[in-house]
């Protein structure tokens, strides 16, 4: 990997409009993110939601880099949790859409993830300005992630648990968490207003 | 067995993310995905047209796509083509020919892009071109 220095440079390069800075961020990142995100996601190895989330999260940043402010973290650390959102985000619509299509709710995502045409995960442009937006109303990226699964109507315990590093609590004090945690955020949105409410990511 | 992610360093993999950025126009790829469509051709023909080998075009892929109307248009595609190793006056013609023909679909009545490619296809600039009895012309 390389070091913080080259991170800081090629944002700067991104940010000037760089036209190889986008190919060489991808060549150094993308094997790096995969093993990261498929690491953290054992269950999901062999699927295309891997690769769906990294591309997406780099995509979204190679294009708009100032979304990313250097001084919260480091940019892979920051490319790493945007992948992590933009996976639960997909696979929240993954599992809404099968309980859809099978009629039923209780529907294990994880045992059949291949079956899903990837293409059919689209993000949309209002979903990045939502996203912008949360990045400007919470300081700390992981209440980012768990904002954007609140507006996208998420309410299992395990995603939020998981966002969070809540592992290690107790099963009720891991909802007893999230349900305060969820509250804060919730409320962070009710203050924000219409502006964003309602939207779906 | 998953999928093994190893090859750190590389760009073995990349072509996955070459294949999801080929209808993003701020992508080289989306350009060479057009030139390939125009002309009805294969990467095996782009990298001869471009002098380059398969790393080498998934790296030009992922790069951003040089505006050709901008006056600074050449000196991007020269450090485009110096960072992935290709002929820099294939490529311009490569971007041309995408351009000319983005130019047609969109049916903006703007044919810079067009009148460009034409008079480098005149100045032979490309050097190596497509085989043109295979080339999809747009109905005038």
């Amino acid at each position: 990997m390389k070091d913080d220095a080259w991170f800081v440079e090629i944002h700067e390069r991104l940010l000037g409009g760089d036209p190889v800075a986008s190919s060489e961020l991808a060549e150094e990142v993308w094997q790096t993110l995969l093993r990261s995100l498929a690491e953290k996601n054992p269950r999901l190895r062999g699927t295309e939601f891997i690769e769906q989330a990294v591309s997406d999260a780099l995509i979204s940043y190679i294009k708009r880099p100032a979304q990313y402010d250097p001084q919260k973290r480091g940019l892979f650390g920051f490319l790493l949790m945007s992948a992590e959102g933009d996976l639960r985000n997909a696979l929240a619509r993954a599992k809404r859409r099968r309980g859809r299509e099978v009629g039923f709710d209780s529907v294990e995502l994880e045992t059949g993830p291949r079956n899903i045409p990837i293409d059919t995960i689209e993000l949309s442009e209002e979903a990045d300005a939502v996203r912008r937006t949360l990045n400007t109303l919470f300081a700390d990226p992981k209440d980012c992630v768990a904002a954007a699964l609140v507006l996208d109507g998420e309410r299992s315990t395990e995603s939020y648990v998981g966002i969070w590093g809540l592992e290690s609590l107790p099963a009720e004090e891991q909802k007893r968490e999230v349900k305060r945690r969820k509250d804060r955020i919730k409320k962070v949105l009710e203050r924000h207003g219409k502006g964003i409410r309602g939207k779906r990511l | 067995m998953g999928k093994e992610y190893v090859e750190k360093g590389s760009n073995a993999g990349l072509d996955w993310l070459v294949r999801h950025t080929k209808n993003d126009p701020f992508f080289v790829s989306h350009a060479l995905a057009q030139y390939k469509a125009i002309c009805d051709v294969d990467d095996e023909h782009l990298m001869g047209v471009l002098g380059c080998n398969r790393r080498a075009l998934i790296r030009l892929a992922l790069c951003r796509l040089p505006d050709d109307r901008d006056p600074t248009f050449r000196q991007v595609v020269q450090e485009i083509a110096t960072f992935v190793s290709c002929n820099a006056d294939g490529l311009i013609g490569v971007f041309r020919e995408a351009a000319a023909f983005a130019s047609l679909r969109e049916g903006t009545g703007s044919t810079s892009g067009l009148l460009i490619a034409a008079r480098d296809r005149n100045a032979g600039e490309t050097g190596h071109r497509p085989n043109r009895h295979k080339t999809k012309r747009p109905k005038r």
